[in-house]
């Protein structure tokens, strides 16, 4: 009988700009961890292992979780750290919760780290992420990515600009209602419009900050989670994809490798039909548009049908499949805890939470974690009651 | 789902010679290599674990580089940044969680790099990174240590070192062949007192790779795996290390950890060969005492009585008393001081270990021991793990 593995609890800090954050490296780890271990009722001590996720390049130092003391260090546990790009906090999760149920752990604590506190130009390391030979020159960054993508999608789905701002500005006005969030503004379709193009067809409103805040998460295995927890949400599949490192192997159309990945995880979960099964769903979009490709990645709707579900408001507050009630990555992108923090909205709105965003009564969640050159990689995890 | 774990097949590729290939060719040629030697291709694998740490790469994400390179396309992978036996940890975990039944581990290293600046920028950056400590400043830190404790002296750490290079003189994958003596290293230039140049690790390039199976899948693939019978890990304090850095309670909570799965009770009794990273050469003499070789204080005479390397008595030194009845190789592969690559150093290592294993029907278990102090100590972190021939 395969082991389970359940989240237990989520600490996370208030998310503000990298340029206003005054808390220093240290103290926001301190400050998450503390919380994740506070609300299940922990200490340090209980903790077996812990894993750290977060990207070397961007965080202006080597290894950063060597000198910081919150993750049990002082107790000696095993500590694992873990960076695949942006993917990092869906990988950081995977393994705690292979950790978990090999049996190897019983509580495990993993760590999103504010990635881009100490950087001075994010583009510049991203840039360094691409093939040596022949992209880097070119200065490809994050939204160059994201445009590829973006740009192919309105082509093969004559889709107008204005579907990009919807997406962004329910996104925006989700964020509003989420006191964690970073953009609180909830713009509109037609401000999001109004705002200046970045990299076509990619707008200012539709590109994501640069964040910073931090989020702890507590994993357990079944026997401790039913003691310590009355609400755990269990991991029922999750699993990751990579594609290949070169761009030009890649055709940009739509969210491919998410799909053979979601297909996969599915069967796992024994999901059938996602879009009815699934009542709440956190989909990583660090540019707004990407939320409509990855609808129809993950079986939410059919190939080029991702326009109809934005405006028939499926996927919207009340609606019949909520996705990102957070405010998504568009409102707030502190590297890589935004990814652990997919996962993190989805359990707290599975427990019932979710303050300020709570979807009414879900029972079974999916969170999404993209990253890498060109988005290489995928995480998806299938959460339930 | 499987209830132990096997290692059906290893491969090396470069570190001797001039290595010219780029990491992801490296790793692809290792990887390649060691899927044939296991009889499999790359379909059947199902994740993929690389080891790497993306200053040693000199680029960010670096394994979007190697994560296909090691079979990982359109596969469940993942990247941790610890020595190499973070990353097999990893995999051991994918397969006994039932995720997987196959998993690739591998690194690469290509790029000329400096390990001591590197190193320093791992360095808290308000106290310590400003003074320039570095990697061979923190290791000069245990060994002075050892000086003060009386535990070993100038000399044993030149024997230890000259220990290691003899070893590496037969081992055909060794960076360093050149079987440097106890007087060329004690001879060798002061670096870092009380370290010398012949002390301390180069830093290689090369690419590690093993094929890690469920105890179903080894069994019909390899007529001998070797089995994980433990692993586990560890970490020590940023702060709280500068205290007694001896102590290496990270160290010894992932040996004690891996011991009792392993049901290792007596280690001298029990364990035939170590393979150890220590890319400082008195750091073998700190472990001794913590792997339960000799008692605090004893690692001097241990080295210079009782440790045979790669089969044979230590020429090394004058006096070759045996205390032990039975033979432990220590660093039969010549250790860090003859192979160092940052990244896939752990792989190799327990590579290392897998070949004495295979060539010494003697040998029945054998203990392979990472961390990442390439970038430096304080704050460091440990893994241990013990392949065994047969099962418990």
């Amino acid at each position: 009988m395969k082991k389970k593995a359940a989240i237990i609890s989520v600490g996370m800090t208030k998310f503000t700009s990298c340029r206003r954050e005054t808390r220093s490296r240290a103290e926001l780890a301190f400050a998450a961890v503390k919380d994740a271990l506070s609300n299940a009722g922990l200490a340090l001590k209980d903790i077996d292992a812990s894993v750290y996720t977060s990207v070397d390049g961007f965080e202006a130092t080597v290894r950063p979780a060597r000198t910081l003391e919150a993750f049990g260090q002082g107790l000696n546990i095993p500590l694992i750290d873990v960076n695949t790009g942006g993917s990092a906090g869906g990988s950081g999760i995977k393994e705690a919760v292979h950790l978990i149920e090999a049996g190897i752990h019983d509580i495990v604590l993993v760590y999103g780290s504010p990635t881009f506190n100490s950087v001075v130009d994010n583009q510049q390391v991203l840039n360094t992420a691409s093939p040596p030979i022949f992209e880097k020159p070119f200065g490809i960054g994050a939204v160059h990515m994201g445009a590829f993508y973006l740009s192919r999608y309105m082509r093969d789905h004559d889709l107008p600009e204005e579907s990009y701002a919807e997406v962004a500005s329910k996104n925006h006005r989700a964020a509003a209602r989420n006191p964690y969030a970073h953009l609180r503004k909830g713009f509109s379709a037609e401000e999001v419009l109004a705002s200046p193009m970045i990299t076509s067809p990619i707008r200012l409103l539709e590109c994501c900050p640069t964040s910073s805040g931090a989020v702890a998460m507590i994993l357990a295995s079944e026997k401790r989670a039913k003691e310590l927890c009355d609400t755990p949400v269990w991991v029922r599949a999750m699993s990751s994809i990579s594609d290949t490192f070169l761009s030009g192997f890649k055709t940009y159309r739509g969210f491919d490798k998410l799909k053979i990945l979601a297909q996969k995880v599915y069967k796992a979960a024994g999901i059938k039909n996602p879009r009815k099964e699934i009542d709440v769903a956190e989909l990583f979009n660090p540019f707004a548009g990407f939320e409509l490709l990855e609808y129809e990645a993950v079986g939410f709707c059919k190939e080029g049908e991702a326009r109809r579900l934005l405006e028939e408001h499926v996927t919207d507050v009340g609606g019949e499949l909520p996705v990102n009630m957070s405010g998504g990555v568009v409102c707030t992108n502190s590297g890589i805890s935004a990814s652990v923090i997919r996962h993190a909205e989805v359990a707290l709105q599975l427990m019932g939470k979710a303050e300020g965003r709570q979807v009414k009564s879900p029972s079974v969640g999916l969170a999404h974690s993209w990253g890498g050159n060109l988005g290489q990689f995928h995480t998806l995890a299938v959460l339930t009651l | 789902m499987s209830r132990k774990v096997g290692i059906i097949s290893y491969a090396l590729e470069g570190f001797h010679g001039e290595v010219k290939m780029s990491s992801d060719e490296l790793v692809f040629t290792a990887v390649r290599a060691a899927l044939r030697k296991a009889g499999i291709g790359r379909d059947s694998i199902d994740a993929v674990a690389v080891s790497s740490v993306d200053a040693y790469d000199g680029i960010t994400i670096s394994n979007g580089l190697t994560a296909p390179a090691a079979g990982g396309y359109e596969k469940d992978a993942t990247r941790i940044q610890g020595g190499g036996l973070s990353a097999i940890l990893s995999a051991y975990a994918s397969i006994l969680s039932g995720s997987a039944e196959l998993a690739v581990v591998a690194g690469g290293d290509a790029v000329q790099y400096d390990d001591a600046v590197i190193s320093n920028a791992s360095y808290d950056v308000h106290f310590n990174r400003g003074s320039g400590i570095n990697n061979v400043q923190s290791c000069a830190l245990v060994a002075t240590s050892l000086l003060n404790d009386g535990i070993a002296t100038e000399n044993d750490f030149a024997l230890v070192a000259a220990k290691n290079y003899k070893a590496g003189m037969t081992n055909r994958h060794a960076h360093i062949k050149s079987g440097y003596t106890y007087k060329d290293v004690i001879s060798s230039p002061m670096v870092s007192w009380p370290l010398r140049s012949l002390e301390i690790a180069p830093v290689s390039k090369g690419a590690a790779a093993l094929v890690l199976a469920s105890e179903k899948k080894a069994k019909e693939l390899a007529a001998n795996p070797l089995w994980i019978t433990g692993i586990a890990g560890g970490s020590n304090t940023y702060s709280g290390s500068w205290r007694d850095l001896l102590e290496m309670k990270g160290l010894r909570k992932a040996i004690g950890t891996a011991y009792d799965m392993a049901g290792v009770r007596n280690p001298i009794a029990d364990i035939d060969v170590f393979e150890l990273y220590a890319p400082a050469a008195p750091l073998e003499l700190a472990y001794y005492e913590p792997l339960g070789l000799c008692e605090r204080g004893n690692a001097s005479t241990l080295l210079k009585n009782g440790i045979k390397s790669a089969g044979r008595e230590i020429e090394v030194h004058p006096y070759g008393i045996k205390v032990h009845d039975r033979e432990i190789a220590v660093n039969p592969s010549g250790g860090a001081l003859c192979n160092n690559p940052g990244n896939c150093g752990g792989i190799y290592r327990a590579a290392s270990a897998m070949e004495y294993l295979e060539k010494h029907d003697h040998a029945r278990r054998g203990v392979v021991q990472d961390s990442d102090i390439n970038l430096g100590f304080m704050g460091e972190t440990y893994h241990v793990m013990i392949l065994e021939k047969e099962t418990r």
